[in-house]
């Protein structure tokens, strides 16, 4: 342990640590292109100069290592000359196109500037001109003039996913980055680039001129594109006399989980949360009030129990899930979750997971069978069917199953005539729950978007069975689920804002 | 029952009814075109029958149509919709048949018959009014509760404490007026009235009992919700008060009748307190035995006075536009005046001329009465309307203040006084 | 620090009674009565639709409008800083790909609503471009339905500014 004077104030650093990991965790505001905890320091881009006493000139933070009784100045008269004087550098070729750039709000340029820099410009040569919009491939738009030259993004590319895309060429203030000649950026991960890029050369294709990224607002929640379960922020926004949009989902640092990444997937995932969406109930194949649809689906349980199967999706939350558990029980249902959505291709071993579901864990731990035998089983003498949050009705064409069959679905699919009831459930986004990921760690998902869309929650179905005035998570968890001996007395304030690693005996 | 008797009584409805219900558009007018000109600015002046504006009295009768026309809205949350519906209906009504006693003349006399020159020929008016001003407080507490609005429960529950406090001190001030009077025969006070005191002053009830006066007038603004006494539609506080969620001609009856009352109640202080129908210094047998001179004098009087009316319409009744069919007016006006002229001087000369009988003469005694008392009682409604937009809104713990602090007090003590002298140098 | 003792009125027999300061109120609302009763032509109001208002100054926020560019195109270029700006959120604006080598950004659509709008002139301080101005003199905008009164972007971009009256 060691102790540093940072602008007067003493703080306490690991030993031979970085200075400016130690500066960042302990909120201390330093400037920087280059360094990203993930990358690691280039030192190239000179923006996060520190004084330190008993040095001469300024040094860079992300290349100094701690020493016990360092004593360093953040601010004051010659550091910020010192940074202004890097902020002119750096704009001399840049295009100032704030009013066009989608990075504009979120820029660590601008924001700098306006922190430090705030000078007029004295430059009358014209700027150099690069290429404005080249497409990388894998839905991201470089903009080289307003390249800093971090090189971020071709660290990445070198670093992380090992499949050296992008390189720097051409030298001094021409330079700029590219791919190689005739390649295209197509690893899984490249979007990350966009995250990575501090300024707005590197934007996303898909999000491109859709809203400004001050109207967003961020909510956290957890990917359901497989089951690593990657943290999110979900940035929506409903805009005036229109209905509440996604627009995309960023990663959120989580070490546990993803670190600072997730994968091309996971991110373009946040488009079925908006399209595609079942707007109407429908009774045998015609559209029908909602409300009356929910009353109707209660009569058809109560008066099949017994010979009625709740086939129940790896997507719901662990609270759904042990509701419909409860349900079962109390109305005497049969409950399984065979589900086979595996991708063998989409694995690899970074994040991707060949489990395209985000909660197949909870099912085992819960006890809910899950195995196509069983499935087998419990469809014997059946005559109701109601899928929970999944539509493949086709997987009954090999179990010659004559009953009806319900379904509560957040996706508009067809054909909805042999169907006897469907009900529209909010999507992944529209409610909150826990999930338990691939490596048994639980993480809440709490973002919980309101569209206009007429969609029912699965707990709040479930409560209009029981009446017991149980809707939200934490008195799902309260009314018996934190007793469940897998989670080892884990209480639902801790999962609220960590991810924990149970451990199931 | 004779053919006499049924015009006169037709007549004294109809006066009754031009007084009260005709009066309001007018007033509403009157109201307007006062406000403006007390605040420099113009008032409404645009509205038009084939460019007759009449100084934009036609604004009051358009608006009064809409009220007609307009959708009866009723909010779904009112749940007592007889009450409801009844309430402007008592407002209304009482204020109406409040003005049903005022005398507009002195008591006429044709042949062997005397009639009576009131709406309804009852001998105890002040009582009747008492009664049925009282009364009309009750159509803004029904309507107010039967909004089910707090608004407007707040509106009326002011309005019945307002009218709780002031009806006391008006009663009393009365009193003392009864006291002086000896009557409650509205036609005997008004008689009463035609005298004069130290030979020169006229003994109106003004001179008479002048802090009954003063006390009758504060009150009766109070009564008739009149600003600065309006707390019940505190349009600045309570949106609208009692009336808030009323409409077309439910809210036009409110309207009206807030008018009406106003009217009722200039015609009370005429009555009581300014002579009534008498023209001063000229009581009515004076004007029986002099009428030569009195029709000499209208026919030197008329057509000078109708000459300075006549230079003021043409100097101020203009339209900024110069081809407008407004501009029009003025000359059709012109023409109009000049022909009552000549029609008043020829009638009244070939009178002069041929000589009257004692009917005609009984008859146009009263036509000039009946003026006498409409000239008195727009004066008296015009107080009311330049009090409106003179004073600003007491609050209510100062109206309660003044109520029963102030008011009350003085006008008991004022009984005393008035009993004391009566009894001390006899009626 | 100095005291200053505000006098307090109201305490002396006369204004006790209050009814000399009514009468003195009504003296002076029926001087102006009588005064404009006598000559109307003193009074200073304008009758408007024949009398038209001569007195807008060139910082005057009429209806918006939106600028052009030297060949005629939209100056706009989508930033939603307007929109950002306005306090009544009444600017409603899709931002589309620009592809005539102007500029890389330009509204799809571009309305304002002048129904909720407040003419606070916030959106003209806030353009970056000078692509919105609030100069063409338009103080009174009238339409039959509501949402004609939403301008759209060639409403917009046909208001003009106002002509000096000299």
């Amino acid at each position: 342990m060691a102790t540093i004077t940072v602008d007067g104030r003493e703080i306490y650093a690991k030993d031979n640590a970085i200075l400016i990991d130690e500066l960042l965790s302990h909120d201390i505001s330093v400037p920087h292109f280059c360094y990203h905890p993930a990358l690691g320091k280039d030192g190239n881009c000179r923006m996060c100069m520190v004084e330190i006493e008993g040095q001469k000139r300024p040094q860079i933070a992300c290349d100094t290592p701690v020493k016990d009784g360092m004593i360093i100045r953040t601010k004051g008269e010659n550091i910020s000359r010192v940074k202004r004087q890097i902020l002119e550098l750096e704009l001399i070729n840049h295009p100032i196109d704030c009013p066009v750039c989608d990075q504009a709000g979120e820029c660590s340029l601008q924001k700098f500037y306006m922190d430090a820099g705030l000078y007029e410009s004295r430059l009358d040569t014209p700027k150099n001109k690069k290429l404005k919009h080249v497409d990388l491939g894998s839905n991201v738009m470089l903009d080289q003039e307003r390249c800093v030259l971090c090189t971020r993004c071709v660290r990445f590319t070198r670093d992380i996913t090992k499949t050296h895309e992008l390189g720097v060429v051409v030298r001094n203030d021409h330079s700029f980055i590219s791919t190689f000649p005739g390649k295209k950026l197509t690893n899984p991960y490249s979007m990350n680039v966009i995250d990575l890029c501090p300024v707005g050369a590197l934007t996303s294709k898909d999000f491109r001129f859709k809203q400004r990224v001050w109207f967003l607002k961020p909510e956290n929640a957890i990917c359901d594109g497989c089951s690593r379960g990657c943290s999110l922020l979900v940035d929506h926004n409903r805009e005036k006399y229109k209905d509440d949009i996604v627009f995309r989902y960023r990663p959120k640092h989580n070490d546990a989980v993803n670190g600072y990444f997730i994968c091309d997937y996971g991110r373009l995932s946040y488009k079925k949360e908006n399209d595609n969406r079942l707007l109407n109930a429908y009774i045998r194949g015609m559209e029908s009030e909602f409300e009356y649809a929910t009353l109707k689906l209660q009569r058809l349980l109560k008066r099949y129990n017994s010979k009625a199967l709740l086939l129940i999706s790896p997507t719901l939350s662990l609270e759904e899930m042990y509701r419909l558990k409860k349900l079962a029980v109390k109305l005497d249902l049969s409950i399984n979750g065979y589900d086979n959505t595996f991708d063998e291709d989409f694995g690899d071993d970074m994040l991707r997971k060949s489990d395209k579901t985000p909660n197949r864990r909870s099912l085992e731990l819960l006890g809910i069978n899950s195995s196509r035998q069983s499935l087998e089983r419990d469809l014997k003498d059946k005559e109701f069917i109601l899928f929970v949050n999944r539509f493949d009705t086709d997987l009954l064409q090999n179990l010659n199953f004559e009953g009806s069959i319900g379904v509560l679905s957040s996706v508009d699919f067809t054909p909805k005539d042999k169907l006897d009831i469907l009900v529209p459930v909010v999507s992944h986004t529209g409610r909150d729950g826990t999930f338990i990921n691939c490596d048994d760690i639980i993480q809440y998902s709490q973002c919980q978007i309101n569209k206009d869309i007429q969609a029912a929650k699965i707990l709040d179905l479930v409560e209009k069975v029981f009446n017991d005035g149980i809707f939200t998570c934490k008195a799902v968890w309260e009314s018996g689920l934190e007793e469940e001996p897998f989670l080892n007395g884990i209480k639902f304030d801790s999962v609220r804002f960590n991810s924990i690693k149970i451990e199931p005996k | 029952m004779n053919i006499i008797l049924i015009s006169v009584v037709i007549v004294n409805i109809i006066l009754a009814l031009l007084f009260s219900l005709g009066a309001a558009p007018i007033l509403v007018w009157v109201e307007r075109r006062v406000a403006g000109f007390i605040q420099d600015r113009l008032g409404p002046n645009r509205c038009n029958i084939a460019g007759f504006r009449l100084g934009g009295l036609i604004q009051s009768f358009a608006d009064m149509l809409k009220l007609v026309f307009k959708e009866d809205f009723r909010a779904g949350n009112i749940k007592e919709r007889f009450i409801f519906r009844i309430a402007p209906v008592i407002v209304f009504v009482s204020a109406f048949l409040s003005f049903m006693v005022m005398p507009f003349a002195d008591d006429l006399v044709i042949g062997t018959q005397t009639f009576i020159m009131q709406g309804l020929p009852l001998d105890f008016g002040v009582l009747w009014f008492l009664a049925l001003a009282g009364l009309s407080v009750y159509g803004i507490i029904l309507g107010g509760w039967s909004s089910n609005n707090k608004y407007s429960l707040l509106g009326s529950v002011r309005a019945g404490a307002q009218v709780i406090s002031y009806e006391v001190s008006m009663t009393l001030a009365l009193v003392s007026l009864l006291i002086t009077y000896g009557s409650i025969h509205l036609v005997d006070i008004v008689n009463f009235q035609s005298g004069l005191i130290f030979g020169f002053i006229p003994a109106w009830g003004i001179i008479m009992q002048p802090v009954a006066a003063i006390i009758f007038i504060i009150t009766s603004f109070a009564e008739a919700n009149r600003t600065p006494f309006d707390i019940a539609e505190g349009e600045s506080e309570i949106v609208g008060g009692y009336h808030t969620e009323y409409s077309a001609m439910k809210f036009g009856l409110f309207f009206v009748g807030e008018y009406v009352a106003m009217s009722a109640s200039s015609a009370l202080m005429v009555t009581l307190f300014f002579g009534g129908y008498n023209i001063p210094w000229v009581g009515t047998d004076t004007l029986k035995e002099h009428f030569d001179i009195v029709m000499i004098a209208i026919i030197v009087l008329l057509p000078l006075l109708s000459y300075k009316f006549g230079g003021w319409i043409l100097k101020n009744n203009v339209w900024p536009k110069a081809d407008d069919k407004r501009n029009n007016e003025s000359k059709w006006l012109i023409r109009i005046l000049v022909m009552m002229n000549i029609f008043v001087v020829l009638l009244l000369g070939s009178f002069l001329f041929f000589g009257v009988s004692a009917t005609t003469t009984n008859i146009a005694v009263a036509i000039m009465q009946v003026a006498t008392f409409a000239i008195k009682l727009l004066l008296m409604n015009f107080v009311f309307v330049w009090v409106r937009w003179t004073l600003p809104r007491f609050r209510y713990d100062q109206l309660q203040d003044l109520g029963w602090k102030v008011l009350l007090p003085i006008s008991i003590a004022n009984i005393f006084v008035t009993a004391i002298a009566i009894v001390a140098f006899g009626a | 620090m100095g005291i200053k003792i505000v006098p307090r009125y109201g305490k002396s027999l006369k204004d006790r009674l209050y009814l000399p300061a009514i009468f003195g109120g009504m003296k002076t609302t029926i001087s102006h009565f009588t005064k404009n009763l006598i000559d109307t032509s003193n009074i200073k109001t304008e009758c408007y639709p024949e009398m038209q208002p001569n007195d807008i100054t060139d910082r005057y926020r009429g209806v918006h409008r939106l600028t052009h560019r030297e060949d005629d195109s939209v100056r706009c270029v989508a930033c939603f800083m307007c929109a950002t700006a306005c306090p009544a959120d009444c600017i409603f604006i899709e931002a589309v790909e620009r592809t005539d080598g102007m500029a890389e950004k330009m509204p799809a659509k571009f309305s304002i609503d002048l129904l909720e709008c407040v003419f606070c002139g916030g959106c003209v301080e806030a353009c970056p471009c000078d692509a919105i101005r609030m100069d063409t003199g338009i103080f009174t905008f009238i339409a039959e339905k509501r949402e004609d009164f939403v301008l759209n972007k060639e409403q917009l971009l046909n208001n003009t500014a106002r002509k000096e009256e000299n």
